[in-house]
C-alpha cells in the first residue's frame, strides 16, 4: 500500500487520528547523537567482568541452602519423648519406663507369674556375727521383743 | 562525506584493524532512526537512553553472527523492537504492576518541556499510543510513525501480515476512541 492510500484508509477509519500531523514532538539533549557512539563503543570494549566458574556459583547457592536446611532441621526437631524413643534394647525400653514409672506401678501392672523367680538364701551368722550387725546398723531389738 | 552502505560498513567491521571504526559508522548511521522507534515505546528519556546503549551492545556482540540476507537496518530494528518489549516487562516486574500503570509512570515524561515539545494535540495523542499494550504499541509505532511495510515488520515482530494488520487496526481504532473521549472531556 502507497503512503497516500494508507493515509486516506487512514482518514476514512479514523478521522481524529488522520487529523493530527506527523511530527516527532520528544526533545533529545543536546550533543546526544554525539555521545553515543562513544559510549556504546566503551562498553563494548570494557573487559568483562570476572565470570565465577559454574561450580562455584551452583555452591554458592547450594551452600547456604543446605545450612538453613539443617538449621531449620536442627531447631525445629521434636524433643524426644519416652513414646517416640526409638528402642535400641530391651534395656533401654526398661530403663526409660521404670524413670517413669514407680517400682511399685510396674509391679502392679504385671501378673505374678510374670515376677521373677529368686532363689531362697539361707543366711548364717555367728552370734559375734549377728551382734556386730546389730550394731553396725544400729538395730533396737525391743521392736522385735515386744 | 557520502554515508558508507551497510555491505560496505559490514567488510569493515569483519577486518579486525578497521573493527571499532566501522562499528562507531554503523551507530552513527542508525541511532536516529532506532533513537525515535524507543523512545515513542518508552518514552522517558534516561529509560530509551538504556535501552538503545542495550541494543547497539547486543549488536557488537551479534554482528559477527549477521547475515547478510537480512537487511542491517532490520536486524537493529528487530533487536531494538524485542529490547523494548523486554525493557517494558522488566519494569513491570521490577515495579510488581500492570502494563498500565508502567505506562501511567512513563508518560510523566511528557509533562515536562524540558523533554516533550509538542502541543496538547500531540500530548493526547503519545497518551492514547502509551495506553496500548507493548507489543500492539510497536506494531502501531511502526506502521504509523515509520511508515513501515507489513513485509518488514514482520521481519522485525516474527509475526504474520494478516495479524500485524489486525493489531494495527485494533490499535488505531483504540487510539481514535482515545482522542474522541478527550475530546468529550475538553468540550465539558
Amino acid at each position: 500500500m502507497k503512503p497516500d492510500d494508507f493515509d486516506k484508509e487512514l482518514h476514512g477509519q479514523a478521522p481524529l487520528l488522520g487529523a493530527i500531523p506527523k511530527a516527532d514532538p520528544f526533545v533529545v539533549e543536546k550533543d546526544f547523537f554525539n555521545r553515543l557512539p562513544h559510549e556504546v563503543q566503551a562498553l563494548a570494549t570494557k573487559p568483562p567482568k570476572a565470570a565465577w566458574p559454574p561450580w562455584l556459583k551452583r555452591a554458592a547457592v547450594a551452600l547456604p541452602a543446605m545450612a538453613v536446611l539443617l538449621f531449620a532441621l536442627h531447631t525445629l526437631r521434636p524433643a524426644t519423648v519416652p513414646g517416640d524413643a526409638t528402642p535400641q534394647s530391651d534395656d533401654r525400653i526398661l530403663a526409660v519406663v521404670a524413670d517413669q514409672l514407680g517400682t511399685e506401678e510396674i509391679l502392679d501392672a504385671t501378673e505374678e507369674a510374670d515376677w521373677p523367680q529368686f532363689s531362697t538364701v539361707t543366711v548364717q551368722l555367728t552370734p559375734e556375727e549377728a551382734a556386730a550387725y546389730v550394731d553396725q546398723n544400729q538395730i533396737d531389738l525391743n521392736e522385735y521383743l515386744y | 562525506m557520502e554515508e558508507a552502505s551497510d555491505e560496505e560498513l559490514l567488510t569493515l567491521f569483519r577486518k579486525e584493524e578497521s573493527r571499532h571504526y566501522a562499528f562507531n559508522l554503523i551507530v552513527r548511521k542508525h541511532q536516529r532512526r532506532l533513537y525515535s522507534f524507543v523512545r515513542r515505546m518508552v518514552t522517558d528519556p534516561d529509560e530509551t537512553k538504556d535501552v538503545l546503549q542495550d541494543v547497539f551492545l547486543k549488536a557488537w556482540t551479534g554482528l559477527d553472527r549477521f547475515r547478510e540476507d537480512a537487511q542491517l537496518y532490520s536486524w537493529l530494528y528487530r533487536i531494538a523492537h524485542n529490547e523494548s518489549i523486554s525493557h517494558l516487562k522488566r519494569m513491570r516486574r521490577g515495579l510488581f504492576v500492570s502494563d498500565a500503570k508502567v505506562s501511567e509512570r512513563l508518560t510523566t515524561t511528557l509533562d515536562s518541556s524540558e523533554h516533550f515539545s509538542g502541543d496538547a494535540i500531540q500530548k493526547k495523542l503519545q497518551r492514547a499510543v502509551m495506553n496500548l499494550p507493548p507489543k500492539q504499541r510497536a506494531v502501531f509505532t511502526m506502521k504509523y510513525f515509520d511508515e513501515m511495510k507489513y513485509e518488514d515488520m514482520s521481519q522485525v515482530t516474527g509475526t504474520t501480515v494478516g495479524a500485524l494488520k489486525s493489531s494495527f487496526h485494533i490499535a488505531v481504532k483504540k487510539i481514535e476512541d482515545e482522542l474522541a473521549k478527550a475530546d468529550q472531556t475538553f468540550v465539558q
